[in-house]
C-alpha cells in the first residue's frame, strides 16, 4: 500500500491521544474550548479512517499494510478498517453530541479528555498488530470504562457499578493474557500475522502435554464472553445506566461488542478449534434467551435497554458459534448504530412523553366523535404466517436451483438463510400487530418488507463475508470448523424452527391463553415463582454481591487478627 | 547460601514479611520511602548471586512465594489507610520476583521487575504523607471524596494508583509480563490471581476516595502546587515511556 496510509494508519489511534492532552490544557478556565478542540480531532480521526477505508477498497485482495511504530506493530486490514471507522463515526457523533449534554456537569474538560482517550485506545485495539499492544489496549479499555462510567463522583452508586465493571473487564482480560502467553510459547512470535501464519503451517503444536491452538482459542472464547457481557459474566451491564448518556451511546455501540472483534481478529486461531466455537455458540444461545427473557420482564426502562444489550450480544457470539464470523461483525455494527441512536435520543423520548402521555384515544370517542370504525381489521393471520414459510423455502428452493445443487449441505448459507428468516419474520410480527383499515395493503407491506429482510439480509451478509474475508478457503474453513454433522444440523434447524414459531405463536395468544392460570393452583405457583426468578434476574447478581460482601468481611477479620502487617 | 537468606530478609516471605512490615511501620515516614525502594532492590541484586535451590526446597519456597503473593493481595481488599495498602501491595509484588528467580529470570531484569512491582508502591507513601498532611490521616472513605477539595492531589494519587496496580503502559505491566513468561501454568495462574486482586483493591479504594459527599476542606490546607503536580505527573509519564520501550522491546526480542 501507499506510504500515506501508514502515516494516516499512525494517526488513527494518536490524534485522539493527542485530543485527550491538548484539550484539557487548552481548556483550562475555558471548557467550551476543550469540546471544540476535542471535536475537530475526532472529525479529523474519522477523515483518516475513511481515508483507510477508501485505501482498503482500492488495494489488492487480502493486501495486508503492517506498520512498526518503535517496538509496536499496528495493522490495516479490512477488518481493521471496518471497526475503525465504525468507532471512530460513533465516537464523533457522541463528542457532538456531549458538548451541549454535559456542558452543565463539572469536569467538563475531563469528560472530553476520557472520551479521546477511550476512542484512541479503542482505535489502538482495532489495530493492533501484535498480542501486547492488543493486551495494553484490551487492559486499558477497562479502566478507562471506570473513570468514565464513574463520571459522577457525586453518585456512590455509580462508583460501585463502575467497579462492578472494572472487575467483570479484569476477569476477562485474565484469559486472554494465558491466551497470548500460550500462543506466544508455542509459536515463538507475537505479531499476528506472523503467528496466524505459523498456525496454518502447523496448528498441531503441543506445549508438553498441552495442545496450543485449542486451549489458546477456549481463553480467547472466554475473554471476548466477559466483554461481551455473556450469561454469568453479564450482571455489570444492566447496571452501568448511572454513567453519563454519552457513555451509555458510546459503551453500548463500540465496546461492548469487542467480543465479537476478537472472534474475528483470531479467526486462523478458531479455524482448529471447532470445540471453542461450540461453546460459543452454546453461551451465546443461552445468553441471547436470558437476556431478552431479563428484557421482558424487567420494570426499569434502562435496566431493560441493558438486557436488550445482552440478548443482542448473545446473538452475536451465537453467530461466531456457528461459523458466521463477519455476520456477527456486521451485527455488531449495525447493534452498535441503532443502539446509539436509541441511547442518544432518549432525551426527545423523555420530551415527547412530557408533551404526549402516548395513551392510545378510547373507542367510543374514536367511534362516535371521530366516526371512524371501532376496530381496524387486521391481515389474516394463517395467510400471514403461512408467508413465513413459504418465502424461505422458495429462496432456499431457488438457491438449490440457480447458485448450487448441494446448497442444502452448505451449513454456512442455511445459517445465513435462517438468520434472514427470523429477522424477517420479527418485521412481520411488528407490521401485523399494526391495526390498518386496509388490510391487502398490509399484507403487501409484509411480503414485501418479509422478501427484502429475507434475500437482503443473505446478500449482505455474502457482500460483507467476502469484503472481512476475501479468501474464501478461510471463509470456508470457518463455517467447517464450526460445522457439525448433517443429521445433527437438521435436527438442531428443525429443533429451533419449532421453538422459535411455538414462541412466536405463544406471545401473540399470550392474553388469551392466560399463562398464570387460576390463583391457589400449583401451575399459578410455579408461574410466580418463575416470574419472581426472572424479575430478579436469577439472583446473580445477589449471588456475586453476598460472595463479595463476605470476601471483604473474611478479609478485614483476618487483617485484624494480623495486626495489619 | 547466605545470600539467599539475606534475601530472604530483604524479599520477605511469609512470614518473615510481617517482621518486614511491623518493621517498615516504625520507621518514620521519611525513611520508609528509601527502604521500600532499596531493600528489594538489593534483595533482587543478592538474588542474582545466589544459586537458586532445587528439589523439594525450591518447591516449598515456591509454594510460600505463591501464598504470600496470594495473602496479602487478598488483605488489600479491606485496606483504606493509604501507607498500609502500598506496604501491603509491595509485600504481595515482592513473591513474584522470587517466583521469576526460581524459573531463570536473572540479572539486570530481575533487578528491574523489583523496581518496577516496588517504586509505585514508595509514591503511594509520599502521596499518603501528602494526604495525612490535609486530610489528618492518609485514610480514604472516612467523610467522602477527595476530588473536589484537592483535584490535583486526587488525580497524582489515581495515576499512582495505575502504575501500583501494574496497568499499561506503567513498567509493572511489562514486569509483570516477565514474571509470566517465566513461570509455569500452574504459577502463571496464582500471578494472574493477584493481578486481579491488586486491581480489586485499587478499584475499592478509588471507590472510597472518589465518589460520595464532597470531603470538607480543612483550614490552613491547600491543593498539591500546580508545579508539584507537573512534576508527578513528567514523572509518570517519563516511567510509562520508558517502561513502554523497554517493555515493548523485550517482548519482540
Amino acid at each position: 500500500m501507499d506510504h500515506w496510509v501508514s502515516w494516516c494508519l499512525v494517526a488513527l489511534p494518536t490524534l485522539p491521544a493527542l485530543a485527550a492532552i491538548i484539550a484539557p490544557l487548552a481548556g483550562t478556565g475555558r471548557p467550551a474550548r476543550a469540546a471544540r478542540i476535542s471535536v475537530a480531532m475526532l472529525t479529523a480521526t474519522l477523515a483518516i479512517a475513511l481515508a483507510l477505508l477508501v485505501a482498503v477498497l482500492r488495494a489488492p485482495q487480502g493486501d495486508v499494510a503492517l506498520v512498526q511504530l518503535g517496538p509496536a506493530a499496528l495493522l490495516l486490514d479490512h477488518l481493521a478498517v471496518a471497526m475503525a471507522v465504525l468507532v471512530a463515526a460513533i465516537s464523533l457523533v457522541v463528542h457532538v453530541y456531549a458538548v451541549c449534554y454535559m456542558a452543565d456537569e463539572p469536569g467538563y474538560p475531563r469528560f472530553f479528555a476520557l472520551l479521546d482517550l477511550m476512542t484512541a485506545v479503542i482505535l489502538l485495539m482495532v489495530v493492533a498488530a501484535d498480542l501486547l499492544t492488543l493486551l495494553a489496549a484490551w487492559f486499558l479499555i477497562g479502566v478507562l470504562l471506570f473513570f468514565l462510567l464513574g463520571f459522577d463522583t457525586s453518585r456512590k452508586a455509580s462508583g460501585r457499578y463502575a467497579l462492578w465493571t472494572f472487575l467483570t473487564y479484569r476477569v476477562g482480560d485474565l484469559p486472554l493474557v494465558g491466551a497470548a502467553l500460550l500462543l506466544w510459547h508455542g509459536y515463538g512470535t507475537a505479531q499476528l500475522p506472523e503467528l496466524f501464519s505459523r498456525i496454518s503451517a502447523d496448528p498441531n503444536m503441543h506445549l508438553g502435554e498441552v495442545a496450543v491452538v485449542p486451549v489458546a482459542a477456549m481463553l480467547l472464547a472466554l475473554a471476548a464472553f466477559a466483554r461481551s457481557a455473556q450469561f454469568l459474566l453479564h450482571t455489570w451491564l444492566p447496571y452501568t445506566m448511572d454513567g453519563p448518556t454519552p457513555v451509555s451511546a458510546l459503551m453500548h455501540a463500540g465496546i461492548v461488542n469487542a467480543g465479537g472483534f476478537l472472534f474475528n481478529r483470531f479467526a486462523p486461531v478458531f479455524v482448529h478449534a471447532p470445540d471453542a466455537l461450540h461453546l460459543a455458540f452454546v453461551v451465546g444461545v443461552v445468553t441471547a434467551l436470558v437476556g431478552s427473557a431479563l428484557m421482558l420482564t424487567q420494570n426499569d426502562v434502562k435496566k431493560s435497554l441493558g438486557y436488550s444489550t445482552m440478548g443482542q450480544m448473545g446473538f452475536m457470539i451465537m453467530e461466531c458459534g456457528l461459523g458466521a464470523f463477519s455476520l456477527a461483525v456486521y451485527h455488531l455494527i449495525a447493534h452498535g448504530l441503532f443502539k446509539a441512536t436509541l441511547f442518544l435520543n432518549s432525551g426527545n423520548v423523555i420530551g415527547d412523553t412530557r408533551r404526549d402521555d402516548g395513551v392510545p384515544p378510547d373507542d367510543i370517542y374514536t367511534f362516535v366523535v371521530e366516526r371512524r370504525p371501532l376496530r381496524a381489521v387486521k391481515v389474516p393471520w394463517l395467510l400471514a404466517a403461512l408467508i413465513t414459510v413459504l418465502v424461505p423455502a422458495l429462496v432456499l428452493g431457488l438457491s438449490h436451483w440457480l447458485v448450487a445443487e448441494d446448497f442444502f449441505h452448505k451449513q454456512g448459507a442455511v445459517v445465513l438463510l435462517f438468520f434472514g428468516w427470523v429477522t424477517g419474520a420479527q418485521v412481520f410480527f411488528s407490521i401485523h400487530k399494526l391495526p390498518s383499515e386496509s388490510p391487502w395493503r398490509s399484507l403487501t407491506m409484509i411480503l414485501l418488507s418479509f422478501l427484502i429482510v429475507v434475500v437482503g439480509y443473505t446478500l449482505i451478509a455474502h457482500a460483507f463475508e467476502a469484503f472481512l474475508y476475501p479468501d474464501p478457503v478461510l471463509r470456508d474453513a470457518i463455517y467447517a470448523a464450526a460445522g457439525i454433522n448433517f443429521l445433527a444440523f437438521d435436527i438442531l434447524v428443525v429443533f429451533l424452527t419449532v421453538v422459535l414459531v411455538g414462541a412466536w405463536l405463544m406471545t401473540f395468544y399470550a392474553q388469551s391463553l392466560e399463562f398464570e392460570g387460576t390463583p391457589g393452583t400449583l401451575w399459578n405457583a410455579i408461574y410466580l415463582n418463575l416470574y419472581t426468578l426472572f424479575s430478579r434476574e436469577f439472583y446473580v447478581s445477589d449471588v456475586y454481591t453476598q460472595l463479595a460482601r463476605g470476601t471483604l468481611a473474611a478479609t478485614k477479620r483476618v487483617n485484624i487478627w494480623l495486626r495489619w502487617v | 547460601m547466605i545470600a539467599l537468606l539475606l534475601a530472604l530478609i530483604l524479599l520477605p516471605l511469609f512470614p518473615l514479611s510481617m517482621l518486614f512490615n511491623a518493621g517498615l511501620q516504625m520507621l518514620p515516614v521519611w525513611l520508609r520511602v528509601p527502604a521500600l525502594v532499596a531493600l528489594p532492590a538489593a534483595g533482587a541484586l543478592l538474588l542474582n548471586q545466589a544459586t537458586a535451590p532445587a528439589g523439594q526446597f525450591a518447591t516449598a519456597l515456591q509454594l510460600l512465594a505463591a501464598f504470600t503473593a496470594l495473602l496479602y493481595a487478598w488483605r488489600l481488599l479491606a485496606v483504606q489507610e493509604v501507607f498500609i495498602w502500598a506496604r501491603l501491595q509491595a509485600t504481595s509484588a515482592w513473591p513474584l520476583v522470587w517466583l521469576a528467580w526460581l524459573h531463570g529470570l536473572h540479572g539486570t531484569k530481575l533487578v528491574l521487575v523489583a523496581l518496577a512491582v516496588t517504586i509505585p508502591a514508595a509514591a503511594l507513601m509520599v502521596l499518603g504523607c501528602s494526604l495525612s498532611r490535609r486530610l489528618g490521616g492518609a485514610y480514604l472513605g472516612l467523610r467522602g471524596r477527595i476530588g473536589p477539595t484537592f483535584p490535583r492531589l486526587t488525580g497524582v494519587f489515581v495515576v499512582a494508583l495505575l502504575a501500583a496496580l501494574a496497568a499499561p503502559p506503567f513498567p509493572g505491566f511489562f514486569a509483570m509480563f516477565a514474571v509470566l513468561k517465566q513461570v509455569p501454568a500452574g504459577l502463571a495462574a496464582v500471578v494472574l490471581a493477584v493481578w486481579l486482586l491488586w486491581s480489586w483493591a485499587a478499584a475499592v479504594l478509588w471507590q472510597h476516595g472518589l465518589f460520595g459527599d464532597q470531603w470538607p476542606r480543612a483550614a490552613g490546607t491547600v491543593d498539591l502546587s500546580r508545579s508539584g503536580a507537573a512534576l508527578w505527573l513528567v514523572l509518570a509519564a517519563a516511567a510509562a515511556v520508558l517502561g513502554s520501550i523497554g517493555g515493548w522491546s523485550w517482548w519482540m526480542h
